[in-house]
């Protein structure tokens, strides 16, 4: 009984053409293209009347690809971004190519005695559309990931913010603290350690590269502290295989999934359990696994942790693109999560 | 004054006993890491007052001390909560009272010196939804049993019979509350039986025309009654499209 969970959250580049403020932004935009084209004619005399045809057409083109993309939408914004993007662009060139083609037959009937000029006007229609469609799609695009980017970092900050200042944990560092000092003070002295160790860790840069043995230290101070919280019903298994120095991972990327696999996995059980983690790495590839025991039903809360889960694929989708994997699977007493990560080129200064 | 300490974190556990160590009342302090082990505690070393962690893995503080309270002399129970976002809203705490993590030395000694057993008022005040076992008092002592052991429940004169793997156990609970209280994992097929949804094995017509329901495991029989029947029916198909 396996259940990986499919956590991409979609956001979709192109905007919502069905809104009015929309609307008036392309017939805004088709206008002033008019203007500039009929500027670029450089005909005093006509002037008007080539911008009455030029708004005509343009209008016309634009405002019907939109309502196209307004209608579409639905259907779109389930597709890949690639798709997307390619069937946007191709049903603007279609629009472009039909009005063309119309515009040509009603001119030949009203005037058909306009002998055709050099260049071909469908064919000049479609290349200024390809040339500006193009350009606006890759725009939205780029806007888009912007926006997600920022998006992503705001979020990933305040949330460390959180985890760390996250009432349950902060109370229990305290409980174990105010325990320790009258019982063994030199442990309560490593606590704190511990915990400014993890609070520095969460006020860093959320951009920031640490390298990974740093990223793993992290996870000790953590593990530190739940241990002496849980006693003997945590144990912790750590194998690293390979050479990990050449490697960086974002700041806080395993903390999160270490913390997750303790108030989920450990915690909730009588006895306890084993959380295992196996990093491997190689010349070109590191992979990460973290295993802990898991029982579906001593568990009704799982809302935190999908947050932390879907932040962090945020962040790797930014850094590595497609080049990574990030998966995790709820199997029958077990919940596995797995990281693969490439050997980043990326300098963290 | 003997003492039970009831809290899964070991070091929660020594902090507690490290603040009532030199105190001059208490005789005796023992220990236990969660609501289960607490009853079985209970039984050995009878103490007159309970410390309660509420948070605990398998069975914790609310269900323990519900399951307590049943006996004659129950035992003064004071609970200890450490923050915990909203999962204790639902609760009404205040109703019962309980001293917060890190416990403070005055409040503890304080509560230790005005505790009271709780009232019948604030027992039906503890969340009566989420219990794991259910318990009865067999000869003065606390019988536990696990829900999911329990086949069914099947109504006799006076009491409830909870039919499970090693037995039987008598209840002095109405077949109406415990299926308004069990209802995701309890099903009644008849006025008389409330069944325990993952133990049904099928749906089986006699020769005399009636519907009995068999189970996995024990080879017992109940009548569905013919009221329930369909309720039951749509039941186990939707478990069996699971």
């Amino acid at each position: 009984m396996s259940n990986p969970e499919e956590q991409q959250s979609k956001r979709f580049f192109i905007p919502d053409f069905c809104h009015t403020q929309s609307v008036f932004i392309v017939i805004l935009v088709a206008e002033l293209l008019a203007i500039l084209l009929s500027l670029a004619r450089f005909d005093n005399e006509n002037f008007w009347t080539i911008l009455a045809f030029y708004s005509l057409f343009i209008q016309w083109v634009a405002l019907i690809s939109a309502a196209c993309l307004c209608l579409l939408r639905g259907w779109l914004r389930n597709l890949s971004d690639i798709k997307a993007g390619t069937i946007s662009y191709v049903i603007i060139l279609l629009i472009t190519l039909i009005a063309s083609l119309l515009a040509e037959m009603i001119q030949q009937w009203i005037e058909p005695n306009i002998p055709g000029t050099k260049v071909n006007p469908v064919l000049a229609n479609l290349m200024v559309a390809a040339i500006l469609a193009a350009f606006w799609l890759r725009l939205f695009y780029l806007q888009a990931q912007y926006r997600l980017r920022i998006q992503a970092e705001t979020e990933a900050k305040l949330q460390a913010l959180q985890a760390r200042i996250k009432p349950h944990f902060l109370f229990n560092s305290m409980n174990i603290l105010s325990s320790l000092i009258a019982i063994q003070p030199d442990k309560a002295e490593q606590v704190v350690d511990d915990l400014s160790t993890l609070f520095r860790a969460s006020l860093r840069e959320h951009r920031e590269m640490v390298s990974l043995s740093e990223e793993i230290t992290i996870c000790k101070h953590y593990f530190h502290i739940e241990s002496l919280r849980l006693g003997d019903r945590m144990t912790v298994d750590w194998q690293i295989e390979g050479d990990i120095t050449p490697y960086k991972v974002p700041s806080l990327l395993l903390q999160p999934l270490v913390e997750n696999a303790v108030y989920h996995g450990i915690q909730p059980l009588v006895e306890g359990g084993a959380i295992s983690i196996v990093i491997q790495a190689t010349a070109q590839r590191l992979d990460i696994t973290i295993r802990n025991p898991f029982d579906a039903k001593s568990h009704n809360d799982r809302r935190g942790n999908n947050v932390a889960v879907s932040n962090i694929s945020d962040r790797l989708a930014l850094l590595y693109g497609e080049d990574f994997t990030f998966t995790r699977q709820q199997l029958d007493r077990e919940y596995v999560v797995n990281i693969q990560l490439p050997l980043s080129e990326q300098d963290p200064s | 004054m003997k003492l039970l300490i009831v809290d899964d974190e070991p070091l929660a556990r020594a902090r507690l006993i490290s603040l009532l160590n030199d105190h001059p009342d208490i005789s005796s302090m023992v220990e236990a890491a969660n609501g289960l082990e607490a009853i079985e505690q209970y039984k050995d070393s009878q103490p007159d007052v309970i410390l309660m962690d509420i948070r605990m893995p398998g069975m914790d503080g609310l269900e323990a001390a519900r399951h307590l309270a049943q006996l004659e002399n129950a035992p003064i129970i004071i609970f200890t909560t450490a923050y915990d976002d909203h999962a204790l809203d639902a609760y009404d705490l205040n109703a019962i009272g309980y001293l917060l993590k890190p416990v403070q030395r005055d409040k503890l000694l304080h509560s230790l010196a005005t505790a009271n057993r709780l009232s019948s008022d604030q027992m039906s005040k503890l969340p009566r939804a989420q219990r794991k076992f259910i318990s009865a008092q067999v000869a003065g002592k606390l019988q536990m049993v696990a829900l999911d052991e329990v086949y069914y429940f099947r109504a006799e004169q006076k009491y409830v019979v909870a039919c499970h793997d090693n037995g039987e156990l008598l209840l002095e609970e109405t077949l109406k509350a415990l299926e308004a209280e069990l209802s995701q994992r309890f099903i009644r097929i008849h006025r008389s039986a409330l069944v325990a949804m993952d133990k049904i094995a099928a749906l089986v017509k006699t020769p005399s025309g009636q519907t009995v329901l068999t189970f996995s495991g024990i080879d017992v029989q109940l009548e569905v009654s013919r009221r329930h029947l369909p309720e039951v029916r749509k039941t186990i198909k939707q478990l069996s499209q699971r």
